[in-house]
């Protein structure tokens, strides 16, 4: 699995968005959700609270696999999905750095915001949630099996580890 | 959801192996399937590689996700005892849940991890010590 951490406050979210924005929630529904950072449920929560603050929250549009680029391109083709994304002119991003990317990459014209990066490899069970297993060597974390917490991580890394 | 592995050479692979030795595949049937370093078809070409060098491959077992440990958990019961040496096909992490959860038995990494795609290079992270 793949670690990522939040990396913006939701305040610092703002100030990148305006309120004549057409947005779209975009989330990976896979590593990160298991990070507490993303998902369906994270990233509902995320438009409810962007809508009370009177963004216009378009669409949230989870993906199975964010980091498989066939997938992505597929939601500009796609019946259901193209129209949203012709209307869109701002995706924020809940998703590894390789998922950002990929919607950055699909998305050229759009404002497409990071929300979140990846820290390393992880390992998750039921009892623990998930742990942060194979840092990138940057982070100064040490690998384990035990691992780090996600909120130990974000603490050294000054991240976030909880949804906005 | 990508970590990206390579295969260790066969030759490196089998030397801390004892001639005869019974042997357990565990492969993970996510990330190393998409980069052919694992998944069930390759778990077996190597199952058939060992069993025709005189190795006894007793198991062959498929997480869904090596990281995920409770994959291996509700697997471990029907994992016989009659083996001495765990081959892992999986990231590091893998390795270390597999390594973690069956105890007494030497478990050897089958891959070596390079890091998590990212762009177009894979980014290298820290790996466990062993």
């Amino acid at each position: 699995m793949i670690v990522s951490l939040r990396t913006l406050t939701y305040d610092e979210l703002k100030t990148q968005l305006t309120k004549e924005d057409n947005i779209v929630i975009w989330t990976c529904d896979l590593c990160i959700k298991l990070c507490g950072v993303g998902g369906e449920s994270v990233a509902n929560d995320l438009a409810v609270k962007l809508k009370n603050d009177g963004y216009k929250v378009l669409h949230v549009e989870p993906i199975g696999y964010g980091c498989h680029l066939g997938l992505v391109r597929n939601r500009t083709k796609e019946d259901i999905t193209k129209g949203i994304f012709e209307q869109a002119d701002t995706i924020i991003v809940l998703s590894c750095t390789d998922g950002f990317e990929k919607v950055e990459r699909v998305f050229r014209k759009k404002k497409v915001i990071q929300a979140s990066a990846t820290v390393g490899l992880g390992a998750y069970s039921s009892d623990t949630g998930m742990r942060l297993v194979n840092p990138f060597p940057e982070t100064g974390l040490k690998a384990s099996v035990k691992g780090t917490t996600l909120k130990e991580a974000a603490k050294k890394l000054k991240m976030y580890s909880k949804p906005f | 959801m990508v970590a990206v592995t390579k295969k260790i050479p066969y030759k490196e692979l089998i030397k801390p192996l004892k001639d005869g030795e019974k042997i357990a595949i565990f492969t993970c049937n996510t990330c190393p399937r998409v980069y052919e370093t694992g998944g069930v078809e390759i778990m077996n070409e190597l199952a058939a590689q060992l069993e025709e060098d005189g190795f006894n491959v007793t198991d062959k077992i498929v997480l869904a996700a090596a990281c995920f440990e409770n994959f291996i958990e509700e697997l471990k019961p029907l994992i016989s005892d009659s083996w001495t040496t765990g081959i892992v096909l999986a990231c590091d992490s893998g390795w270390g849940v597999v390594q973690s959860h069956i105890l007494n038995k030497q478990i050897v990494r089958g891959l070596i991890t390079i890091g998590i795609q990212q762009g177009r290079e894979p980014k290298p992270v820290a790996l466990l010590e062993g």
